[in-house]
């Protein structure tokens, strides 16, 4: 599973591969119920979940010959530690514009 | 844009937006509350925010004197957009309102951060 932040940004760049982690949000599906559903082929679909797959956005489970995907948020490791990190950041900072406000001459 | 998809804070400052303005926009200044920087207060003006382990590639994007500083906040793939605004308040202080979002494609990320936490809490 990939965690840089270019290759998670890459594939959420694509609306079909936006709507198909959105379909996906809601449970697991086969790749033919998700090609069933949407207006591109079904290698189109394969291939856009193989690119959420190496952004580490979804998983895959086979069974037999049907492949099953299914989110896994792990792959958003890297915009949660940014969130978390200016969610943390700022309040700080600002602290300290509060000091040096209160130290410059009017 | 809702809170999924931007950072916000807001603070009421005794300082009069004048005085505020200074202090977002002058380099010593904002060195001494938010990192080493090149900055100029000219829109389109390109520089670096600096302290240990971080390093921002800014564009100034905005520059509304004494009303608001738009900059773009780039750390690598990471891009940003930070927005102060300063509204005068009643007893000439200031309110000051700080936006931390996304351009496009972290805006899509933030979109599928919301997602990804529903399905968690869903889970």
């Amino acid at each position: 599973m990939s965690t840089e932040p270019d290759a998670l940004f890459r594939a959420l760049a694509d609306p079909t591969r936006r709507a198909l982690f959105e379909r996906l949000v809601a449970g697991e599906h086969s790749v033919s119920a998700l090609a069933a559903s949407f207006p591109v082929s079904q290698p189109a679909i394969s291939q856009h979940l193989a690119t959420l797959r190496e952004a580490g956005l979804v998983s895959v489970r086979k069974d037999g010959r049907n492949a099953f995907y299914r989110v896994d948020p792990k792959g958003l490791t890297p915009l949660v530690n940014w969130v978390d990190r200016y969610r943390s950041f700022w309040p700080a900072k600002l602290d300290k514009l509060k000091t040096v406000l209160r130290g410059m001459e009017p | 844009m809702n809170d999924e998809q931007t950072l916000s804070f807001e603070c009421q400052l005794d300082e009069p937006p004048a005085q505020v303005w200074r202090a977002l926009t002058e380099p010593a200044l904002l060195a001494q509350w938010l990192m080493d920087n090149d900055f100029a207060a000219r829109e389109g003006h390109r520089c670096t925010f600096r302290e240990p382990g971080t390093e921002v590639d800014c564009e100034v994007l905005t520059v509304e004197r004494e009303r608001e500083l738009r900059l773009r906040w780039r750390e690598g793939a990471l891009d940003s957009v930070v927005t102060f605004t300063l509204t005068p308040a009643i007893g000439g202080g200031t309110f000051l309102r700080l936006e931390h979002g996304g351009v496009e494609r972290l805006r899509q990320g933030m979109t599928f951060l919301a997602c990804a936490r529903s399905y968690r809490c869903a889970a």
